[in-house]
């Protein structure tokens, strides 16, 4: 066999070897990672008893919660390409609140990260702004509560959208 | 088989199909930019009671028409016209090549209908809910390897060429691509492992698809058209080596900020800063291959557009290798630094090689000549400068809202103090999305009223060097 043969076969094997263990390796490691209480938490809420992928024509009427309806909502109406779930390790902790660690996210799908940030993080929202009157108010005319905000003013939502919605944001503590 | 390869149609059907798809695609996807671009500037420019006009509904509408409509079907049409004439031989299926580019125009229709009604799976360049995932992977993507891959096994030349290579492979790679990316629709894979996924897929796209069969037609049409022969093969071989070996695997540079492990995040920035290899090695060949022509850089229209590709390449690619390392993602992560950075790929880099390779390929297809190369370099012009100021305002903008992120102002401030370059991006962006209608209205005159070259030959002629 030609040396160059040989050359390929192991350029090949290095190669495919190293994204079988980004792939597979990278996956099944961060399987394993145990959930932290607040993982355990955000399980309840979403995961497998909302909305989810699989199911794409499901509508969130027949959801569970209100809450899990509402991420349908949020995933529907595009929210997460602006408002991100991911505050970052810069001065976002004490703006955004802290990141999520490594189990929080279990479960989710999607996991709703986001990465065009263009608007607040929403993954301590429930904690930072507890009023829901401000929520209602702020969907409808997003101007009138922040004069200079560039969101959309979702006019067409219905109530049981909006509650959904709202129920939504107040799960994310 | 012989259904397949039973000459219905006419050398060329199938290109000239797509090359006239991606078009019609590239004119409705950028005219879809103007309600997002002019939403960021203007929030309460469009009626807000109704929700096909609403930001969040129409990005990914415009995404995935210019990325899976115009920058896949220009690939495509430029695979179904470069494989058999490096090859010297027909496409081995006119029949399946136009078969695919119709399914591929409904697939679009599908996915316009799902998208803008809201059905998604809220992951981010794998939006596609998974019934449609399945059709883009049967009679989309598939399809298109199957042909590439029987030409070329039909070939009648010994070597293959370097573009070769890289059809070959990439159409490959764009099947495992999409599938590895759509397996968390199909089965329960959540959480991190998810977002792994998601951005595995959304960088592999880019990296094993969008960004080598960009460099394979310019490996095809620069040193055609100027008539040197290319600068080095060898460096081609580094270039298609080092393509697989380090674009393949820094997907989770997209994902430096959220709970991933450390060492993974690592080794995709490494490999990311490795990029800068075959990056280099391309541009390097490209420009080398133009020594003495550099006067047909101005003259043909065609040498314009597809060098303008690969000198943004090189911004492109310092930015891309250094963007993603900890010491400068933590200030431009989730910024606008990052959408201007992306439409540098998509819309310097590959999309001017793409317009390029459609300027001389189409007319050689029809066999007649382009109806108006003044109309042409209108829509250059227009294009380069809209692009310029659109990048331009775009990274200012991003720049911003990095120093907020570290002066802890109020999330609000900063997008008061963006709004100057979001009005900057809709404007420029004006001139690129005006722009787009005269390329097909100088298509499409091409087609009805340019003036008819006779002689035939020139259509299927192989590039000067072939190894």
């Amino acid at each position: 066999m030609p040396k160059y043969v040989v050359g390929a076969i192991l350029v090949v094997l290095v190669i495919f070897s190293s994204i079988f263990v980004t792939i597979v390796g990278g996956s099944t490691y961060m399987a394993e990672i145990p959930q932290s209480d607040l993982g355990k938490h955000h399980e309840e809420i979403w995961a497998h008893t909302g909305w989810n992928i699989h199911d794409p024509f499901m509508t969130g009427a027949d959801a569970p919660t209100p809450a899990s309806r509402g991420k349908t909502v949020f995933i529907r109406e595009g929210c997460w390409w602006c408002h991100t779930l991911l505050p970052e390790q810069t001065q976002d902790w004490t703006y955004f609140g802290d990141p999520p660690e490594a189990g929080d996210v279990q479960g989710e799908s999607p996991s709703l990260f986001g990465s065009d940030r263009k608007a607040p993080d929403l993954l301590h929202i429930g904690s930072r702004n507890r009023v829901k009157a401000w929520h209602y108010v702020h969907h409808r005319n997003p101007r009138a509560v922040t004069p200079g905000s560039i969101m959309p003013a979702f006019e067409y939502l219905s109530d049981e959208d909006m509650d959904a919605l709202v129920a939504f944001l107040e799960s994310l503590k | 088989m012989s259904f397949w390869t039973k000459n219905d149609y006419a050398e060329g059907t199938a290109a000239k199909h797509f090359f006239f798809s991606a078009i019609v695609m590239l004119v409705i996807g950028t005219l879809l930019a103007i309600i997002t671009s002019f939403r960021l500037a203007w929030p309460d420019i469009m009626p807000n009671d109704i929700p096909w006009l609403h930001f969040g509904r129409v990005r990914p509408v415009h995404v995935h028409f210019v990325i899976f409509g115009w920058i896949f079907m220009a690939f495509a049409g430029a695979m179904c016209y470069i494989t058999p004439a490096l090859c010297k031989t027909k496409l081995w299926s006119e029949r399946l090549g136009v078969w695919n580019c119709w399914a591929w125009n409904v697939g679009m229709v599908v996915v316009f209908i799902t998208l803008i009604n809201g059905l998604t799976t809220g992951r981010e360049y794998q939006d596609l809910i998974w019934p449609v995932d399945i059709y883009v992977l049967l009679f989309i993507l598939l399809p298109l390897a199957v042909n590439v891959w029987m030409t070329m096994l039909n070939r009648r030349t010994e070597g293959l060429y370097v573009t070769l290579w890289f059809f070959g492979a990439a159409a490959l790679f764009i099947i495992l691509t999409y599938f590895i990316g759509a397996i968390p629709d199909f089965f329960p894979v959540t959480g991190l492992s998810e977002a792994y996924m998601t951005w595995w897929h959304a960088h592999n796209v880019l990296g094993l698809w969008i960004t080598p069969v960009s460099a394979a037609i310019a490996y095809y049409i620069i040193p055609k058209i100027s008539g040197n022969t290319l600068y080095s093969h060898k460096i081609g071989h580094l270039h298609f080596w080092s393509i697989v070996a380090f674009y393949s695997t820094p997907g989770a540079h997209h994902l430096m900020g959220a709970p991933i492990p450390e060492w993974l995040k690592s080794f995709a920035s490494v490999s990311g800063v490795l990029i800068m290899i075959p990056a280099l090695a391309f541009v390097v060949n490209m420009l080398m291959t133009m020594k003495d022509k550099w006067w047909m850089f101005t003259r043909n229209i065609s040498l314009q557009w597809a060098l303008t590709g690969v000198l943004f390449a090189i911004p492109l690619n310092i930015q891309g290798a250094f963007q993603q390392t900890r010491t400068l993602n933590w200030y431009i992560h989730g910024t606008h630094w990052i959408v201007a950075h992306a439409h540098l790929a998509l819309l310097g880099f590959s999309t001017f090689i793409e317009i390029g390779a459609i300027y001389y390929g189409l007319p050689k297809l029809l066999k007649r000549k382009l109806y108006s190369t003044k109309l042409a370099r209108i829509h250059f012009w227009m294009t380069a400068i809209g692009f310029l100021g659109f990048w331009i305002s775009l990274t200012g903008g991003g720049l911003v809202q990095g120093a907020a992120k570290v002066y802890e102002i109020p999330y609000i401030e900063s997008v008061i103090a963006t709004h100057p370059y979001m009005v900057g991006r809709a404007i420029f962006g004006l001139l690129i999305i005006f722009a787009q209608p005269l390329f097909l209205y100088n298509m499409v005159m091409t087609a009805r009223k340019g003036e008819r070259v006779e002689d035939d030959a020139p259509a299927l002629q192989p590039a000067p060097a072939t190894a």
